[in-house]
């Protein structure tokens, strides 16, 4: 009996072995940081891998001081999981997803209708996260991912992980993963993060972030933009919206994911000059569906907190607090105009809403099958929709006048 | 003061049994199969079933009360030798296949979402052998290692909650009926054998110290398990969504997967994969124990726990039957609307031959 328990003793301890059909060591990983697609001849796929080089950054470069932070390799492959595959192959270590954040997607692949099976195929495999991020690009992905070469972020991963951090934080362009691209691919509208390489039509605008991608009017730095949207309709790219429209689209839903906006606005005494100001979410975007009428009424109010940055024209507003109200009024008004232009492009040219309106519908509803008979995308772009923004004014900075030359000459 | 162990346990640990067979199946292929039918209202079942459920099993209390014996020996008395034994080889073999299927569909998770190079049997084996080992030290090590383990894994479920709360949407639970009440109700009836563990676990009465232990943590455990449930089936549709949520498998891995501590810490499914094997293993330990429990009451015999190891090889030749985790599925759906009807019936059934008894004695 003793015998027979030492003898189990020593034999258990093997079985606590597992995972040696799927254990992995460290050092023979390729992980892949961004992944390109592009549409290729015959219905099939070119597929861009961009890996990443763990030694370059750490502190033992010194043992290959010649190697790039990265690699990209690009295959004309069926889906992404045979590329993977095939990748390796190129490459001496296994192809692994298991740390990739950021897939982009050429334009001329995400206009087609396919591009929606593409990527909810590869989705099956579980080293596809969901929370990965999706840039749509003009050019060809793998152009893209060859552009980009960022001065200041010698590991990619870092380049993606901070612009992600900091598009949630201006609302320039959407918080798009493809988890969110999945909960909307029937008729709602899905915004995907819009950028580019390349330089377009660089005029400069009045209104600092009413842009495409490839327009901002740039000298220097790093080669990628990344502003503005894709817009999404049943799964297939549709259009583009700017910098300006999609952050009203994104101030338009209920809930928003912390972002402030700073824009200017043109002054309302004085029109020469333009003050600037960051706003920031008070609340949840107030949405009252009447799904009763026919056409349904949308009323929404987005509660605002206006923080005034800089008033070059000098007007006292500070102390002022008619000519606040004043201002205040003005600041009301152009926003309102904005969006409600916004809202009648959605109508009008794209009949459906990136507002996640439907949301505020779907609550008036009993049953899935009433909602779905009620076709809310058809009713929404003959819709009545009324938008108020409620802003408080909140602080002026930490000065209370501004520095006058000839008052300081006085004094 | 050391208390002498008597094989017997009390409150607490009965508690986390109930909590670890019943309260634990959100993370496995419960949801995908209540998602099917309930849709984004899925989340109403398990409440419905646990009225559906709760009704019988109370009755259920009142006899046990009354007769101060378990359910196994609740039924020889009331119905004789030959009924009782029909009627305790159906409840052997709901066991016996639902702990077979169950381990199939574990297993499935575990090679789908984890392992996927390592094979089904060389996983399941590790599975049965690890739970067959808790089962062999006997019911009280059974309730003992539920209730050590029982507050780390509730922390951790709580936390993986929080760390997706910033991608959920409350307004996603609309249309609040979802596919319509009648549907919801009526599926709920089907497939309340979900929860059908709650009245085979009356079987352990004599394992508990007091009846009132065991009306408590039974009680307790099998609302608190139902509305554990009904939360996570919620949590699902708040995060993916209908209808992406039906069209996901496994949502509660899928979860973890989702799950970020800030901008830096992510991929860390693997820590709640790590407390989901455990709870796996207390549930299969506590399942083989009633399996082979079951059994050795229907053949009348005393020692039943060295039934343990072929029990153990027989489920796992079971468990490698079935093709895929949709087969699975697919068979699980099966047992659970059979075993819904017997389930609900039984303690009626046994309740009205009391009573007729009773009358026939005065």
């Amino acid at each position: 009996m003793r015998i027979a328990k030492i003898v189990w003793l020593c034999i258990f301890p093997i079985f606590l072995l597992t995972g040696c059909w799927d254990k992995f060591e460290l050092e023979e990983q390729a992980y892949v940081v961004a992944l390109g697609l592009d549409k290729a001849s015959d219905n099939l796929l070119s597929v861009t891998f961009q890996i990443a080089n763990p030694q370059v950054g750490s502190t033992n470069k010194g043992e290959a001081p010649n190697e790039p932070p990265s690699d990209s390799i690009s295959f004309v492959v069926p889906d992404i999981i045979s590329a993977k595959e095939l990748a390796n192959s190129v490459v001496s270590r296994r192809v692994n997803f298991g740390h990739l954040r950021t897939i982009i997607v050429g334009e001329k692949l995400a206009v087609t209708s396919e591009f929606q099976h593409i990527i909810g195929t590869s989705l099956r495999d579980p080293e596809l996260r969901r929370e990965i991020n999706l840039i749509i690009s003009p050019e060809n992905a793998s152009e893209f991912i060859k552009n980009n070469k960022p001065k200041m972020e010698t590991r990619p991963h870092k380049y993606y992980a901070f612009m992600t951090q900091r598009w949630r934080e201006t609302g320039e362009v959407p918080y798009s993963t493809l988890n969110r691209y999945y909960s909307r691919v029937a008729g709602e509208l899905y915004l995907a993060i819009y950028a580019t390489t390349q330089k377009y039509d660089q005029r400069g605008s009045p209104n600092e972030d009413n842009y495409l991608a490839g327009q901002v009017p740039q000298k220097g730095g790093d080669p990628v933009q990344m502003i503005g949207s894709a817009v999404f309709k049943n799964g297939r790219m549709i259009g583009k919206l700017t910098g300006e429209e999609t952050r009203y689209a994104l101030v338009l839903r209920r809930r928003a994911l912390a972002h402030t906006i700073v824009a200017s606005y043109a002054d309302p005494l004085n029109s020469k000059y333009r003050y600037t100001v960051r706003l920031v979410r008070r609340g949840n975007t107030q949405i009252k569906v009447d799904v009763k009428q026919d056409p349904p009424v949308v009323n929404v109010n987005v509660p605002l907190i206006c923080q005034v940055l800089s008033i070059p024209s000098l007007i006292d507003y500070p102390r002022d607090t008619h000519k606040q109200k004043v201002l205040k009024a003005s600041l009301e008004e152009i926003m309102q105009s904005k969006a409600m232009q916004l809202v009648q492009k959605t109508q009008r040219q794209y009949e459906a809403e990136p507002f996640l309106w439907y949301n505020a519908a779907r609550m008036k509803f009993w049953t899935l099958r009433e909602f779905e008979a009620y076709h809310w995308e058809d009713r929404y772009s003959r819709a009545k929709v009324n938008v108020d923004f409620d802003i408080r004014i909140e602080m002026f900075g930490k000065q209370l006048d501004p520095a006058r030359p000839q008052q300081q000459g006085r004094g | 003061m050391i208390k002498l162990s008597d094989g017997k346990i009390g409150t607490r640990e009965f508690l986390s049994i109930v909590m670890f067979s019943i309260g634990i199946k959100f993370a496995d292929t419960t949801p995908d199969i209540l998602f099917q039918f309930g849709k984004n209202a899925a989340w109403m079942v398990p409440i419905f079933s646990m009225f559906m459920l709760g009704i019988p099993f109370l009755i259920l209390l009142l006899l046990i009360k009354k007769h101060k014996l378990g359910l196994m020996e609740l039924l020889f008395a009331l119905t004789g030798k030959y009924i009782g034994f029909v009627l305790g080889l159906a409840m052997f073999v709901i066991v016996f296949m639902d702990t077979a299927v169950n381990t199939r569909s574990y297993i499935d998770i575990v090679n789908a979402m984890y392992f996927q190079r390592t094979p089904i049997p060389y996983l399941l084996l590790m599975l049965l052998a690890v739970s067959f080992y808790i089962a062999n030290r006997g019911f009280e090590t059974i309730g003992r290692t539920a209730w050590i383990v029982f507050p780390y894994i509730q922390v951790v479920i709580l936390l993986l909650v929080v760390f997706v709360l910033e991608d959920s949407d409350v307004m996603h639970i609309f249309p609040i009926a979802g596919p319509g009440m009648p549907q919801i109700i009526r599926q709920s009836a089907a497939h309340s054998a979900v929860f059908g563990e709650i009245i085979l676990l009356a079987a352990f009465f004599p394992f508990v110290r007091q009846y009132k232990d065991f009306r408590f943590a039974s009680i307790v455990g099998f609302t608190v398990a139902c509305l554990q449930v009904a939360f996570f089936c919620a949590v699902y549709v708040l995060v993916y969504d209908f209808p992406a949520v039906r069209q996901l498998l496994f949502p509660f891995h899928q979860l973890a997967r989702t799950a970020a501590i800030g901008q830096s810490v992510t991929n860390v499914e693997a820590v709640f994969f790590f407390f989901w094997v455990i709870s796996s293993v207390v549930r299969f330990s506590i399942l083989l124990y009633l399996t082979v429990f079951l059994f050795g009451r229907i053949i009348r015999l005393k020692e039943f726990e060295p039934l343990l190891p072929p029990m153990t090889g027989f489920i796992f030749m079971l468990a490698l039957l079935p093709e895929n985790v949709v087969v699975t599925n697919v068979i699980r759906e099966w047992l659970l609307n059979l075993s819904s009807i017997f389930l609900i019936a039984l303690p009626f059934l046994l309740f009205l031959i009391d009573r007729w008894k009773g009358r026939l004695q005065t």
